[in-house]
C-alpha cells in the first residue's frame, strides 16, 4: 500500500513539474537551442558598393524556426537592422524551407539544422565615407523556435567590417555564401500555364517544366489580403496540377489580386525551386463578367 | 436506479431492462467523454436545427455544436447557450505557449474581454485541445492567471478539429442565431511580446463583439490566426481526417450520430453477468 501511495505521489509530483505554467522544454531558453552569428562575404566594403551580409541559425536537433511563412501556425525570425548612418540593407532572401506537420495535420515550413538568410549592404558614396575605417553592422533578432514547445528569443548579433577601396582578395566566407545561394528561389524556373478559380473557391494552377521532374509542391508566400492553403499537389511528369484555398482577410480592395508562392521539386537529385505569381480575380468580379 | 425495478417485475421484462440499463450507461459514458447531448440525435439522423450544425466550422455558417466538460467538471454546451440567446467566445488555450502567456502573463487581454462583455450575453469559453494536458494541469494554470471563465478539455482533439483550430491562440465567435461569425486572431500583433497598444492596435474579438452587440455586421470575419500550434495526438491526424468530411460531427453524439448502443456487444456482456 506504501508503495502505491509512493508511485502515485512520484507520478504527481513529475506531472506538476512537466506541467508548471510557462514550462518550456527541459528549461532551455530559445538562445540556448538556437545559435546566431552574423557574417560578411569578405572583409572590406568600398565607398558605394556592397557586400553580401548572412544571418546564420543554427539549431539544435530536433528544434526548428519558421520561413517567411511559418504555415498553418508559428512566426518567422524578425530582423532589425541597426547600421552606420548612410548605409542601406536590402531586404532578407529566404533560402527554400522544408515543409513539415506540425501535430494533426497543421503544415509548417521551415528549417531545421542550419540556415543562413541573406542579404546585400551598400554603402553611400565615398564624400560621405571615411575610408580605412571600421563599421559595425549589428541586428536586434526576434525569433521562435520550436520542437514539442515553443521558445521565443530575443538577441544582438553584430560584426565588424572595414571600408576601404577594393576587396581583400581570398574573402572569408565566399564558398559559404555560395552555398545559400544556391539554395535561394529561383525566378521563371517553371510555367505557371493555368489558372483557375477564384478568391473564395478553389483555385487550380498548372506549372510546366518542359522536362519530367519529381516531387513538386507549393509554399505560399506571406499574404495580407488573403489566407492560402494548399490542399493538393498532383504531378504529371512535365506538369503538376496545385489546388488551392484562397480565402480574403476581411474584405479585398481590389478586384484583381496576385497569388505569390515558390514551386518546389526535385529534379535530377537536386531541389529546386522558383516563386511564381498566380494572377486571380475575386468573386464578386466573376460574377459581374458573367 | 432501474435495478430495483428489474428485481420487481421480474425476468420477462428483462430484454428492455437490459436495454434501458445499457442506454443509462452509455449515457453516463456520454457524459463522461463530454457528449451528454445525445438527444439530439434520431437513430443516425440528427434532430430538428440539429442538423444545421453538424459540420465543420465554416465563417457564415451555423457553427458546429457541442457539449463539453470544462476543466472543473462542469459541463457546457453551445447548442443550449445560443438558445438562450449568449454570443458565444471559443479561445484555444495552452499555458505553456509563448503567445498564450503574452495575453495572460504580460498582458491580460482574455481575462479583461471576457469581464467586459460577461454582463452583455457573451460567454466566453477557452478550450484546451492538447492532448497530453490534463483538467488538473489547466486548473492550475486558471489559478495561477485568475481565469474566471470555463477552459473546456478537449483532448481528443474532437472540438479543436471541429473548428478547425490550429494555434494557440485561436479565436471563434458565434452569433446568438448560433452562426460563427469570426475566426482568426485575437488582434493583429502576431508576436509574442506584450500586447501592443496604440492607433495601430487592432483586437478584432473585442471589434466584432461591439458590431454584435450593437446589431451591425463583424466586418473583419476571418483572419490568419497566430501562435503555438494546438498539440494535437499524433494518431488523431488520419483518424479524424475522414470523420470531418463526411459530417463526422453527427449531432454532437459520439460514434456518429447515433444515440443507440452498439447492442450486440452490450446484450452479450450483460447476458454473462446475469
Amino acid at each position: 500500500m506504501n508503495q502505491m501511495l509512493y508511485i502515485v505521489a512520484m507520478a504527481v509530483m513529475l506531472i506538476g513539474a512537466a506541467t508548471a505554467v510557462g514550462a518550456s522544454g527541459g528549461g532551455e531558453s530559445a538562445e540556448q537551442v538556437t545559435k546566431i552569428t552574423l557574417l560578411t562575404d569578405r572583409g572590406t566594403i568600398s565607398p558605394g558598393g556592397s557586400m553580401r551580409v548572412g544571418l546564420m541559425f543554427e539549431m539544435k536537433e530536433h528544434w526548428h524556426i519558421y520561413w517567411r511563412n511559418p504555415g498553418e501556425a508559428g512566426l518567422p525570425p524578425r530582423v532589425r537592422w541597426k547600421l552606420p548612418e548612410g548605409f542601406v540593407m536590402s531586404d532578407l532572401r529566404w533560402p527554400t524551407p522544408v515543409q513539415f506537420d506540425q501535430g494533426g495535420g497543421i503544415v509548417g515550413y521551415g528549417y531545421m539544422g542550419k540556415v543562413m538568410l541573406l542579404a546585400t549592404l551598400t554603402a553611400p558614396s565615398a564624400e560621405k565615407l571615411e575610408t580605412n575605417k571600421s563599421i559595425y553592422i549589428a541586428a536586434d533578432v526576434d525569433w521562435l523556435v520550436c520542437n514539442n514547445v515553443c521558445l521565443p528569443g530575443k538577441t544582438a548579433v553584430s560584426v565588424e567590417a572595414a571600408v576601404g577601396e577594393g576587396a581583400i582578395p581570398g574573402a572569408k566566407n565566399e564558398a559559404l555564401f555560395a552555398y545559400w545561394d544556391k539554395r535561394l528561389p529561383e525566378r521563371d524556373a517553371v510555367k505557371v500555364t493555368q489558372v483557375t478559380g477564384e478568391v473564395g473557391r478553389r483555385v487550380t494552377a498548372t506549372m510546366a517544366w518542359g522536362k519530367p521532374v519529381t516531387d513538386a509542391t507549393f509554399f505560399p508566400l506571406p499574404d495580407t489580403e488573403v489566407m492560402v492553403t494548399v490542399v493538393k499537389v498532383t504531378n504529371r511528369g512535365e506538369q503538376a496540377d496545385v489546388a488551392l484555398s484562397v480565402r480574403p482577410i476581411g474584405k479585398l480592395k481590389a478586384d484583381a489580386i496576385r497569388v505569390r508562392g515558390l514551386v518546389v521539386w526535385m529534379e535530377d537529385g537536386r531541389r529546386r525551386s522558383s516563386e511564381v505569381d498566380l494572377p486571380l480575380r475575386s468573386a464578386h468580379q466573376e460574377a459581374r463578367r458573367k | 436506479m432501474n435495478l430495483n425495478l428489474v428485481m420487481r417485475k421480474g425476468l420477462n421484462m428483462g430484454n428492455r431492462l437490459l436495454m434501458g440499463m445499457t442506454v443509462g450507461l452509455v449515457a453516463m459514458f456520454a457524459a463522461a467523454a463530454g457528449y451528454a447531448n445525445c438527444g439530439n440525435c434520431d437513430g443516425d439522423k440528427c434532430k430538428g436545427d440539429m442538423k444545421d450544425h453538424a459540420h465543420a466550422a465554416e465563417v457564415g455558417k451555423p457553427a458546429p455544436w457541442f457539449t463539453a466538460t470544462d476543466a472543473n467538471g462542469n459541463t457546457h454546451d453551445l447548442a443550449a447557450l445560443t438558445r438562450q440567446g449568449k454570443i458565444v467566445v471559443l479561445e484555444w488555450f495552452s499555458p505553456g505557449c509563448p503567445f498564450v502567456q503574452k495575453h495572460y502573463a504580460k498582458g491580460s487581454t482574455m481575462n479583461d474581454l471576457a469581464k467586459k462583455y460577461a454582463d452583455k450575453d457573451v460567454v466566453w469559453l477557452a478550450v484546451s485541445s492538447t492532448y497530453d494536458l490534463s483538467a488538473g494541469d489547466v486548473a492550475k494554470a486558471a489559478e495561477q492567471w485568475s481565469i474566471n471563465h470555463p477552459v473546456l478539455m478537449d483532448q481528443t482533439g474532437k472540438i479543436g478539429r471541429m473548428y478547425g483550430a490550429k494555434t494557440t491562440p485561436n479565436m471563434f465567435i458565434i452569433s446568438k442565431e448560433g452562426v460563427l461569425v469570426y475566426s482568426g486572431a485575437i488582434d493583429n500583433d502576431p508576436t509574442a511580446g506584450a500586447p501592443k497598444t496604440g492607433e495601430d492596435a487592432i483586437n478584432y474579438v473585442d471589434r466584432a463583439l461591439t458590431e454584435l452587440l450593437g446589431g451591425k455586421a463583424v466586418t473583419t470575419a476571418e483572419t490568419r490566426a497566430y501562435g503555438c500550434s494546438v498539440k494535437y495526438a499524433k494518431e488523431q491526424a488520419n483518424a479524424s481526417e475522414s470523420k470531418m468530411d463526411n459530417a463526422g460531427v453527427a449531432c454532437g453524439c459520439e460514434g456518429g450520430g447515433t444515440d443507440k448502443p452498439k447492442e450486440k456487444d452490450k446484450d452479450k456482456d450483460k447476458g454473462k453477468a446475469a
